[in-house]
């Protein structure tokens, strides 16, 4: 009955149910999945943190390293582009959690101030391991590497004895707020058929069955607009009665155009990451150096906690400070507040925050790529010296950064004019549109601009 | 329960904080005062901080007096300071063991950290050694004649070479010494504690588990 009301046979390219396709439909109700990915995932994940923590203490060597930010950093915000927040379902941490709920688990409620300033304590977080890694040489530094993996293993410990589902997942990691962000503009989405589940009154996606547990991020289907919390783990699909639930294509950062319900936390995360990604990007040119010099004679010291800290809040504030202005010059046209535009307008970056963020890692991807050969093979007593780490030429990654640029700022672009058409009509629309559109226009020449200067490299 | 994360919390915060700014933690119990000396040509040479050696902020102080013990005035001092190649730190004895330099700067610079360009220093990769300067920093004459006093940051802990030169006469002589640079938390102790939290954390989850009804199961 209820399967009659889906849009059967409509191509999965015209917004679909790829669960008509019979293999998809297969492998999201095997029992098996996700697990097939997930355990293979923590055996990696092993093997990296046997690495970071008691392998060698050079990066340059050490295969965990390498497999962890030239391979895994770089490849997460494709991810989330393609797949929306798949990773977090196969996340090792998140398995983790899980085996740790299983045995031990009080599954106690989310604290409440988890649930009111979850995504607060993310964007802290965020800005505080960023800070953290400039800092201290996170990256660097194979065995930091291995503590900041320790401490959201302990997290999520923590999190996994005491409480229910995967609350560290969707309240405190700061990976999950990232991802939540950019899942938005992933060309994945889940939903339920509305029609179907407006009669269904059991809630088993939300609470499980037991084909089944519940909604691990606490979403329900039934009244999902965003993609932000969904991990596509396919619990849903195997618990509904009533196989409502659809998985579509949709065209990228389409689910920016219509937010129903936004949130300065997540507007300002966005704004956030552009500046983490300028400041990434910063620290890793190479006139880096007589910049950090020029500033430690500007303000007299040499103590590099003081010096990177002044440029890290000057990179975070100028997208908040250039976005907060905006929305003031575009209140003077819509009558909105500077918090309302703020809030609303705060989505359109995302779409260039992830090919900021694509974009530079791409760097590390492609011209560092050989080292997780290197290393690997050097486990095995193979040691290669002197040859290129890189995949392609410079000339090819910085074409595909400009052109990856180039799709974010059309994006970006398309979605503040959507955002403005949405709350306004005619020529107000227009007019709010336009100071979005210079401020999109200054964000993309900015990122541009550290595109065309050249990078260090990470291994 | 709130108790118990509490206590969770704190040790991991104790870690965290530990391992962030270890120094405080596992200083090696080097008296920072206690002066390393050594003579070159009929000068002597003492290095002394005016704390203990640490990651980060340091006040370094250097006396030269000459045979007679009077202090040596206006010798123009400077400092090469940097994490020293593992097998150079490995063949010396720890603290203040080097010899002296050879005179004249040609000699004196083969040793110099910053040139060891192909030699990665044991702790070089632990933290960017932003201010570990490869060109020579400039002492400052204290009110005491021969005490010549120097401010610095140290980005890394473990071996470090300093090389003090110095102009007698005219003459540019050099003192080579190293020190011991406590910061870095055993990696033992690291992750023990880190077994030890997570430890902690199932096991009180399982005693309260068996004390309690769950509230919803996954």
């Amino acid at each position: 009955m209820a399967t009659e009301l889906k849009p059967q046979n409509k191509s999965i390219f015209a917004g679909g149910n790829l669960l008509q396709v019979k293999a998809i439909d297969q492998l999201m109700r095997s029992k098996w999945f996700p697990g097939i990915i997930q355990w293979p995932t923590l055996l990696l994940f092993m093997l990296i943190m046997f690495q970071l923590l008691l392998g060698p203490e050079s990066a340059h060597d050490n295969l965990g390293t390498a497999l962890t930010w030239v391979l895994w950093w770089p490849i997460i915000p494709i991810l989330f582009l393609f797949l929306g927040r798949f990773w977090c379902a196969i996340c090792p941490f998140a398995t983790v959690n899980d085996l740790v709920q299983k045995f031990v688990g009080n599954n106690r409620p989310v604290p409440r101030f988890l649930k009111k300033y979850g995504i607060w304590i993310i964007d802290a977080l965020f800005i505080f391991i960023t800070w953290s890694d400039h800092v201290w040489g996170v990256v660097e530094n194979p065995f930091g590497s291995g503590v900041l993996m320790l401490m959201l293993t302990t997290g999520v410990i923590a999190s996994g004895s005491f409480f229910e589902r995967r609350t560290f997942c969707r309240y405190v990691c700061f990976l999950g707020g990232l991802s939540g962000n950019y899942a938005r503009t992933g060309m994945l989405a889940l939903r339920g058929t509305p029609e179907i589940c407006a009669k269904c009154t059991s809630a088993s996606c939300f609470k499980g069955t037991e084909k089944a547990p519940g909604c691990p991020l606490f979403e329900f289907p039934k009244t999902m607009t965003s993609n932000a919390n969904c991990v596509i783990c396919a619990d849903c699909i195997k618990n509904c009665p009533n196989d409502s639930i659809q998985l579509t294509v949709r065209k990228p950062t389409k689910e920016l155009w219509f937010i129903r319900k936004p949130k300065i936390e997540e507007a300002f995360l966005s704004a956030v990451i552009m500046g983490i990604v300028f400041v990434q990007n910063v620290t890793m040119l190479e006139v880096w150096g007589s910049m950090l010099k020029w500033l430690e004679n500007a303000v007299g010291t040499t103590n590099y906690a003081v010096t990177f800290s002044i440029t890290f809040a000057i990179a975070i504030i100028i997208p908040v400070a250039l976005l907060g202005l905006t929305s003031w010059i575009a209140g003077k046209f819509n009558k909105s507040s500077l918090i309302e535009n703020f809030t609303r307008f705060g989505y359109a970056i995302i779409a260039l925050d992830v090919a900021g963020h694509i974009a530079h890692n791409l760097f590390h991807l492609l011209a560092e790529g050989k080292s997780i050969f290197y290393t690997a093979i050097a486990l095995l007593g193979q040691e290669v010296h002197g040859a290129s780490p890189a995949l392609v030429s410079m000339e090819t990654i910085q074409f595909l950064q400009y052109g990856l640029i180039a799709l974010g700022f059309i994006g970006s672009l398309y979605t503040a004019y959507r955002v403005a058409k949405n709350n306004h009509s005619g020529t107000l629309a227009w007019r709010t549109f336009t100071p979005y559109a210079v401020l999109i226009v200054v964000l993309t020449i900015m990122n541009v601009y550290l595109f065309v200067l050249p990078m260090a490299m990470r291994m | 329960m709130r108790g118990l994360l509490h206590i969770t919390l704190t040790l991991l915060l104790v870690v965290v904080v530990a391992f962030s700014n270890s120094s405080a933690v596992l200083a090696d119990g080097e008296d920072g005062e206690h002066a390393l000396e050594m003579e070159v040509n009929g000068i002597h040479v003492s290095l002394a901080n005016q704390n203990e050696w640490k990651k980060g902020e340091n006040t370094i102080i250097v006396t030269l007096k000459d045979s007679s013990g009077s202090p040596v005035k206006n010798a123009n001092v400077e400092m090469l300071i940097g994490p020293m190649a593992e097998e150079h730190a490995e063949a010396e004895d720890s603290h203040g063991a080097a010899e002296p330099a050879a005179h004249g700067a040609e000699q004196g610079h083969s040793s110099m950290p910053g040139m060891e360009m192909n030699e990665p220093a044991p702790e070089s990769q632990e933290m960017p050694a932003h201010d570990e300067e490869k060109e020579p920093l400039l002492l400052e004459e204290s009110g005491e004649h021969g005490i010549y006093v120097l401010e610095t940051h140290l980005e890394s802990a473990g071996t470090h070479e300093v090389n003090v030169m110095f102009h007698v006469n005219g003459e540019m002589l050099q003192a080579n010494f190293v020190v011991e640079i406590p910061g870095v938390l055993s990696k033992t102790i690291v992750l023990w504690s880190f077994a030890a939290i997570n430890v902690v954390l199932i096991a009180s989850a399982g005693i309260m588990k068996k004390q309690s009804i769950p509230v919803k199961g996954r």
